[in-house]
């Protein structure tokens, strides 16, 4: 009980962390994809969108190559500091941003393509800066967007498993969040314990849609 | 105008999907009987170098193989896949079905015995010099099979404990759903050290530097079982297969990756 305890919040942890990266770096490259016009613009949206479509093993991969202790990048960092990403709960925040953040930059870009062009425009003539225009007109605008869109990236991000059980390892106690435990549980034989993660799981994700059907369904008629 | 320019992309990209579905597929093959062999991962690389002998003395099978971790393959079975045959890498999943009846006991024999090696990154392996060495303090991350998912993992806390290590290595332990991925994490470097069956480093080698073999006496001895699935629907080969894994034949391929086997009592 006490170590299912221990994936439930290892998982929200990650989750909650991996979506308030999802939603930053979400709005800001929805923000450019949708009101920018730039070289490779398609190519930079192909990029972020892979991770929805890959399957999560070639994520992995992928990321194992830049992150790993002797990756691209994981290289670098270890060199310099001796830390390394790999098998620790901070890879499977990773993991999860990556896998959510497409989630949230096409619902993102969706919200701010439907805020009226002319109330953007009125800002500017008043004379505000874009980056207030962002935060003060379009922001409030597409709200219930972004809510969903976090919404989405958050359950996804909390069943992120694949590239997870690459980077973070499935080390119990340490980086087991729930869908690398009920994997554990239901290949180990302890088939109990995984039904109970099984339908806790089944049912928070069942809500989060839910929550953001509502969301986003009232978004039309705003 | 741009309705037609749509369909037609859509219909080049289904076209794409189809020719590659195509140009993948299998060449028709007069029909067979399929039999369904769950292996576990270390047996991967002779039973795929076996089963063409075997398909040629039994021209009317075909061998499909399923590999995973024994433990993984053992709930699979459980929950009601349908295979004909399971080769184990360790007693206690054959056991566990044999318990529950879901095996023809009589027709399981045990063909093959493994050992337990220490490996290390081939270009990073200058502290350790044997399993005591893994105590070390230099030595942060051991890579080890899952002990809830794979035998490779039990074997190798029996061995930590054969050392007096146990305690001191378990805060290190990277579990691993499957041994490959052990020798995988060892030759990328990203643990300092790793634990697997000999057969694991014959089979891959590349990356990885051999530290030491563990005694006999380290650990229960690594059996390798297999049996007939009590509700195979070919029985007649499935048991033509498990007679097949301790002919001398199979034992000669077996032994080319490190098995030792018991082909001569048998």
């Amino acid at each position: 009980m006490e170590q299912v305890l221990f994936s439930v919040r290892l998982s929200f942890q990650v989750a909650l962390i991996a979506t308030v990266f999802s939603v930053v770096f979400g709005c800001a490259f929805a923000y450019l994809l949708a009101r920018r016009n730039f070289r490779g613009k398609e190519l930079v949206d192909v990029v972020l969108t892979l991770p929805l479509v890959l399957p999560p093993t070639v994520t992995g991969y992928i990321l194992l190559v830049l992150f790993g202790s002797r990756g691209l990048l994981g290289g670098y960092i270890y060199s310099l500091t001796g830390y390394t990403l790999m098998f620790t709960w901070q890879a499977a925040v990773l993991c999860s941003f990556i896998v959510s953040l497409p989630l949230m930059i096409k619902t993102a870009r969706a919200a701010f393509e439907s805020v009226d062009e002319k109330l953007l425009q009125a800002s500017y003539i008043m004379g505000y800066s874009e980056l207030h225009t962002f935060f003060h007109i379009l922001l409030p605008l597409s709200r219930r967007g972004l809510y969903a869109g976090a919404i989405l990236a958050f359950a996804r991000a909390l069943g992120e498993f694949g590239a997870t059980l690459m980077l973070a390892g499935n080390i119990e106690g340490k980086t087991d969040t729930m869908p690398l435990a009920i994997y554990a549980d239901v290949a180990g034989g302890n088939w109990d314990r995984a039904w109970g993660m099984v339908l806790l799981f089944t049912l928070i994700s069942g809500v989060f849609l839910y929550a953001a059907n509502k969301l986003a369904g009232k978004q039309r008629w705003v | 105008m741009n309705t037609k320019r749509d369909i037609r992309l859509i219909a080049a990209l289904a076209m794409l999907a189809a020719v590659i579905a195509g140009a993948c597929a299998p060449a028709a093959a007069p029909a067979k009987t399929e039999v369904m062999v769950f292996a576990a991962m270390s047996l991967k690389q002779p039973f795929s170098q076996a089963a063409p002998l075997f398909e040629a003395e039994n021209p009317g099978a075909i061998l499909q193989f399923n590999y995973s971790g024994s433990g993984t393959l053992a709930a699979q079975i459980e929950s009601g896949a349908s295979a004909d045959v399971f080769a184990s890498a360790g007693m206690k999943e054959m056991n566990l079905l044999a318990e529950k009846g879901l095996i023809d006991s009589d027709t399981r024999r045990n063909f093959a015995v493994n050992s337990l090696v220490l490996v290390a990154p081939l270009d990073h392996n200058e502290i350790l010099h044997g399993f005591s060495g893994l105590a070390l303090p230099q030595v942060r991350r051991i890579a080890v099979g899952d002990s809830r998912l794979a035998p490779v993992g039990l074997y190798a806390i029996e061995v930590f404990k054969y050392y007096g290590i146990a305690d001191n290595v378990s805060a290190k332990l990277i579990p691993c759903p499957q041994v490959a991925q052990v020798c995988d994490y060892t030759a990328r470097g990203e643990v300092d050290a790793g634990v697997v069956y000999l057969t694991d480093y014959i089979a891959r080698k590349s990356g990885l530097a051999l530290i030491e073999q563990a005694p006999a006496a380290a650990h229960s001895q690594i059996e390798y079982p297999a049996a007939v699935i009590k509700n195979s629907v070919n029985k007649d080969y499935a048991n033509r297969f498990v007679r097949f894994l301790c002919s001398e034949k199979c034992a000669k391929i077996l032994s080319g990756y490190g098995f030792k086997t018991m082909a001569a009592g048998n």
